[in-house]
């Protein structure tokens, strides 16, 4: 009787697996009805299709403008606005001509499509933060950058631009290739040798120091003082947008004496020229990359977009 | 004794079995009664997805199907209220005007929109436009506060009481509303092609030079303070029984005059706006189409109802916080910003500041009026000559101002705007008081009410 009892059991729990849940079949085409899902959509305009075939087909780079609240924006907390529609082409020619042409036309496409960032956002207007400090800038990991300022940016070529407009797309300039160069080292790090050039220095209390002071204690910006990895990309970033002459100049205008912490004029220079000397051999040895080259190239770019 | 020891071990494994089956005869009538119920009703008859999709179509066909666009009014968080006229099309691209300025009100510009499902049905503008100004956090493009403008909104969610003709939003971050409805095509016809004039009404009021206005609907008569900064329109007046009345409420510009976010009730009548001013040079009135009554506006020596105890506080709030009162422009004469030219006074290493009204600094017995200098290399204010002086509160709420002697570093000027300033300020009628603000108050002659300073506290 038990044995029958069981049987009838398993029969019965049988039949209810099989037959009680036959109502719901899985349709993979009802997913498309989830509304969201694989991102926002909206009627292509003539931006769209700029940025499809001018960076996102050729070097798999996206670029999003619309505003999306939940895009992350690291640590910004302050109210942001979009970007006006009119800047974004310019911009991101400007970009292209700056950054992406230099770096193809000395290591090659293939060099420049496994190291580049895959996506950019852009915002309209800067972030402010506390003590009236305003950010341009901000990189995700290597993956991500975000452009702001971009309502205020502007290039040879748009509406109304004159030189002293120069300062918001040299700052834009300035902050890719500070990131970029982070994905380098990232990639392959620099010498031991930069760490401990002058590693005392490095402070996160960069912001009691101006760019005018900071070449004295050896560093090309403020910010360079930051720690070692900004230091390096810093010093990149400086000489290329800004050329060979002006590093020259730079080291040439740094005055007699000591400073607060103790560095003479001779330990600056000769720290200024070996960050120098290691970024040129990094970038040759590590990438196959005439850095001079690609200085000149860069900075011709710079020129041609801003003045 | 205890009713479990009744049972033998027998009887208790007869009844353990027993149950055994019962509960498993219950669990199979249970599971052939409920398992396959082919009709389970839900509350929806749709997926939440579906209905999701829903809402935002139709949504969506609402806003871009309705052919003459929409009339908005967008209400900042921060204050004031804002026209709009937007064209949507079913692409994600619209068009607007708005009554920010001139310019944005007469240049329709194209930019993009998309609805999105977040935690409400939201509607974003996603490209920049004139909606953005007022939230731009650039002090630069709207005037506001640094890193968050006018506390506005571009990003808005569906209220639930949206209907066919009447779109109500609510901003996502800031919490501003805005309140859409239908246009008509001679509405779309004069927003799409630049006759949305905002200065009618601006220069229209700019022919009256006194600071007091008055407008006067049959009998009845209102003070009337309209700010075209803030966006905000003040009426005082005394009903019917005698009592006075204040109603402060927002204002936008229409196409023909202003509107108001709260209508004007007095009574029976009812005005939600003012329309077709016609300046009228020889009764120096400008007339104006009140809620379908001819009415008029025209300049006064002072107030209908005096705030009497104004002067008081304002020299009050100044002395309980310990801070002083500044003003940019210094005084406003006959239609004219900083009419003495206090902007042109500079020394050698410093140029003028701010005008300074500060009582009592440091506990003194009189209070201080002067114009402050900056030095520009360092950034610091310079004080280098001032006057002492004592003020009275009248009790018909006017405020004088007695001279007790010059305050000095340097000599106080006996010519130009220093000296034409400190004669004007000691005009012995005094002045009345008008609390614009929190922390702003007007200061107005009584003796020409053509002649004003604007006071505010600058921390």
């Amino acid at each position: 009787m038990k044995r029958v009892v069981n049987y009838v059991f398993i029969l019965i729990a049988g039949c209810l697996l099989l037959a009680s849940c036959t109502k719901d079949s899985i349709n993979p085409a009802d997913a498309e009805s989830i509304n969201g899902l694989g991102g926002d959509t909206w009627t292509p305009g003539a931006i769209d299709n700029w940025i499809k075939d001018t960076l996102t087909t050729p070097y798999n780079i996206s670029v999003k403008y619309k505003w999306d609240q939940f895009e992350d924006i690291s640590d910004i907390t302050s109210i942001l606005v979009p970007p006006k529609e009119e800047n974004i082409v310019p911009i991101l020619s400007a970009v292209r001509q700056v950054w992406i042409n230099p770096y193809i036309a000395e290591a090659g496409e293939s060099f420049f499509k496994n190291t580049t960032p895959k996506y950019f956002y852009m915002i309209g207007s800067p972030a402010f933060g506390p003590n009236q400090t305003i950010k341009l800038g901000v990189a995700e990991g290597g993956k991500k950058i975000i452009l702001l300022a971009i309502n205020l940016t502007k290039v040879k070529g748009m509406t109304g631009y004159n030189a002293t407009d120069s300062f918001w797309a040299k700052e834009m300039f300035h902050t890719i290739n500070h990131e970029y160069a982070h994905i380098l080292h990232q990639t392959v790090l620099y010498p031991q040798d930069f760490k401990s050039l002058n590693s005392n220095l490095l402070t996160t209390n960069w912001t009691d120091y101006t760019d005018e002071v900071a070449p004295r204690d050896g560093f090309v910006s403020a910010y360079a003082m930051n720690n070692s990895d900004d230091d390096f990309v810093e010093t990149v970033s400086l000489m290329l947008i800004n050329g060979r002459p002006w590093f020259e100049n730079l080291i040439a205008s740094i005055p007699n004496g000591v400073t607060d912490r103790g560095t003479t004029k001779e330990t600056a220079v000769a720290h200024l020229r070996a960050k120098e000397s290691i970024i040129v051999n990094y970038y040759k040895q590590v990438w196959n990359i005439d850095f001079y080259q690609l200085q000149t190239r860069v900075r011709n770019a710079v020129v041609s977009m801003l003045y | 004794m205890p009713l479990f020891q009744c049972f033998t071990k027998k009887s208790f494994h007869y009844i353990m079995n027993a149950m055994r089956k019962i509960i498993f005869y219950c669990l199979i009538a249970t599971a052939f009664f409920t398992a396959c119920k082919k009709n389970e009703s839900h509350v929806f008859n749709q997926s939440p997805d579906e209905r999701l999709n829903e809402v935002l179509a139709k949504y969506q066909s609402e806003l871009s199907g309705a052919a003459n666009g929409w009339n908005a009014v967008l209400y900042p968080q921060g204050g004031g209220a804002y026209f709009f006229y937007f064209k949507f099309n079913d692409a994600n691209r619209v068009q607007m005007v708005s009554d920010f300025d001139s310019a944005s009100a007469v240049t329709p510009k194209e930019s993009s929109y998309r609805l999105k499902a977040l935690q409400q049905p939201s509607l974003i503008f996603d490209t920049y436009s004139y909606i953005h100004v007022l939230s731009d956090p650039n002090p630069a493009v709207n005037g506001g506060a640094v890193g968050s403008g006018l506390l506005s909104d571009f990003e808005f969610y569906f209220n639930d009481s949206t209907t066919a003709d009447t779109v109500k939003l609510t901003g996502r971050v800031n919490g501003s509303k805005m309140i859409l409805t239908k246009a008509t095509a001679e509405q779309a016809t004069s927003y799409t092609s630049g006759q949305f004039n905002i200065d009618l009404f601006k220069e229209s009021l700019a022919n009256i030079l006194q600071y007091f206005k008055r407008l006067t609907i049959g009998s009845t008569s209102y003070d009337i303070n309209i700010d075209p900064i803030t966006k905000v329109v003040i009426f005082t007046w005394t009903d019917a029984q005698g009592n006075i009345q204040t109603l402060a409420t927002t204002f936008y510009y229409t196409l023909n005059g202003i509107a108001f976010g709260k209508p004007l009730i007095n009574g029976g009548t009812v005005i939600s706006g003012l329309t077709e001013p016609v300046w009228s040079p020889g009764t120096s009135t400008l007339n104006v189409n009140a809620g379908g009554s001819a009415a008029t506006i025209t300049g006064a020596a002072k107030p209908l109802v005096i705030d009497t105890d104004a002067g008081h506080r304002w020299w009050q709030y100044a002395i309980t916080n310990g801070n002083y009162w500044i003003s940019d422009n210094g005084f406003h004469v006959n239609g004219t910003d900083d009419a003495y030219g206090l902007k042109t006074l500079a020394t050698d290493t410093s140029a003028y500041y701010y005008l300074m009204y500060w009582p009592q600094p440091g506990g003194q017995t009189y209070d201080v009026f002067l114009p402050a200098y900056l030095i520009t290399a360092t950034n610091q204010v310079d004080i280098i000559y001032g006057i002492a002086q004592r003020p009275s509160f009248l009790s018909d709420g006017r405020v004088t101002f007695r001279y007790v002697g010059d305050l000095t570093v340097g000599p106080y000027p006996g010519t130009g705007p220093a000296a034409l300033t400190r004669t004007q300020f000691l005009s012995s009628q005094g002045y009345y008081f008008v609390q614009t603000g929190p922390v702003n108050y007007d200061m107005v002659s009584a003796a020409d009410s053509r002649i004003w300073v604007s006071w505010v506290d600058p921390f």
